[in-house]
C-alpha cells in the first residue's frame, strides 16, 4: 500500500484444463474492443466490434486457424533486463496436409505481419477467450502489438504415419500479459466468417 | 429511459454478454452502455443518439431484475 497496489491471487472451487480449443486470426484494424469496467487491466474486454469501414463482406472477420487436436498451445514468458519487463508471445499449432490453401496462408501470414497487425484469439479448455495483437481499445489506437509468424516448419514425413504439414510458429513481445475476452464465445462467433 | 440507437447502427453487430445479433434487436444495450461510459469508449458511445447516466442505467437493471423476479413468482403460483 504504501509503495505499491499489491493484490493476490486465487482462483474459484472450479475444475481447469490445459490446451488450446480453437485460434482465430483477423486484421487487427478491422476491430474495436470495448474494456470491461473500470478498465481493461482489471476487468478484460468486455465487447467487440467491427470498426467503421469494415464489412463482413469485406472480409472483415476473425477466421479460425484449423489445427490438428491436441497440438495448440500458447506461452507468454516474462523477462526483466536492465530494469525493463517484457512478455515475449509464443503461439504454435500444428497444420495438417501441406496444399495450396496452405501456402497461401502461410504467405498473407508474412505479408500482413510486414503491412499491418493480426489480432489473435484463442479459447482455452476453461472456455476463457484470450486475445493478443489487438489495436483498437474504445476507439483509441493502441500501442503497437505485433505478433509474426516466425519459425513455421513445413515437413512431409518420410513414412506413411509421419506428420505432414506445418508446425505454426507466431511470435512477438510485448509489455504485458494477454487480456481475458468476456464478452462470451457467441461474440466471437458473431465476428467469425 | 429508451436507449436510443442511431439508425445506421441498428443492423451493426457488437458482440457482447455472448450475444452477436445486430444491436437493433438486442435487449441488453444497458450493459453494452454502461462499460461503454465507464471506460470511456467513444466508439461504442458513438452509437447512441443519447447517452444516458449511470443512474438512469441503474434504473433499466433494477426493472429488467424485478420483471425477472415477478416472472419466476408467475412460475411458481402457475405450478401449485
Amino acid at each position: 500500500m504504501l509503495q505499491v497496489s499489491v493484490i493476490g491471487y486465487s482462483q474459484a472451487c472450479e475444475s481447469n484444463s490445459g490446451g488450446i480449443s480453437r485460434i482465430w486470426v483477423g486484421d487487427a484494424a478491422d476491430f474495436d474492443l470495448t474494456a470491461g469496467a473500470p478498465n481493461a487491466e482489471e476487468a478484460g474486454y468486455s465487447a467487440i466490434a467491427r470498426r467503421a469501414g469494415a464489412t463482413h463482406a469485406g472480409g472483415a472477420d476473425l477466421f479460425e486457424v484449423v489445427f490438428r487436436d491436441e497440438s495448440g498451445n500458447v506461452q507468454v514468458t516474462q523477462s526483466v533486463e536492465e530494469g525493463s519487463a517484457q512478455w515475449a508471445y509464443n503461439l504454435q499449432a500444428s497444420l495438417l496436409r501441406n496444399q495450396q490453401i496452405q501456402s497461401r496462408f502461410l504467405i498473407k501470414l508474412d505479408t500482413a505481419s510486414i503491412c499491418g497487425q493480426l489480432l489473435w484469439v484463442w479459447e482455452d479448455y476453461n472456455g476463457k477467450i484470450f486475445m493478443a495483437g489487438e489495436m483498437y481499445v474504445g476507439g483509441a489506437l493502441q500501442r503497437k502489438f505485433k505478433l509474426r509468424q516466425n519459425g513455421s516448419v513445413m515437413s512431409w514425413g518420410q513414412t506413411l504415419n509421419n506428420f505432414n504439414g506445418t508446425n505454426l510458429q507466431i511470435q512477438g513481445n510485448y509489455f504485458r500479459p494477454p487480456y481475458e475476452f468476456t464478452g462470451g464465445i457467441l461474440a466471437i462467433q458473431a465476428m467469425q466468417v | 429511459m429508451l436507449l436510443k440507437l442511431k439508425d445506421e447502427f441498428k443492423n451493426h453487430v457488437v458482440g457482447f454478454n455472448n450475444d452477436g445479433r445486430p444491436l437493433g434487436q438486442r435487449n441488453d444495450l444497458h450493459i453494452l452502455l454502461e462499460n461503454a461510459i465507464l471506460t470511456n469508449s467513444t466508439y461504442i458511445l458513438g452509437m447512441f443518439d443519447e447517452i444516458p447516466t449511470l443512474e438512469e442505467i441503474k434504473a433499466i437493471r433494477e426493472k429488467e431484475f424485478q420483471q425477472k423476479q415477478n416472472a419466476k413468482k408467475a412460475g411458481r403460483t402457475s405450478g401449485t
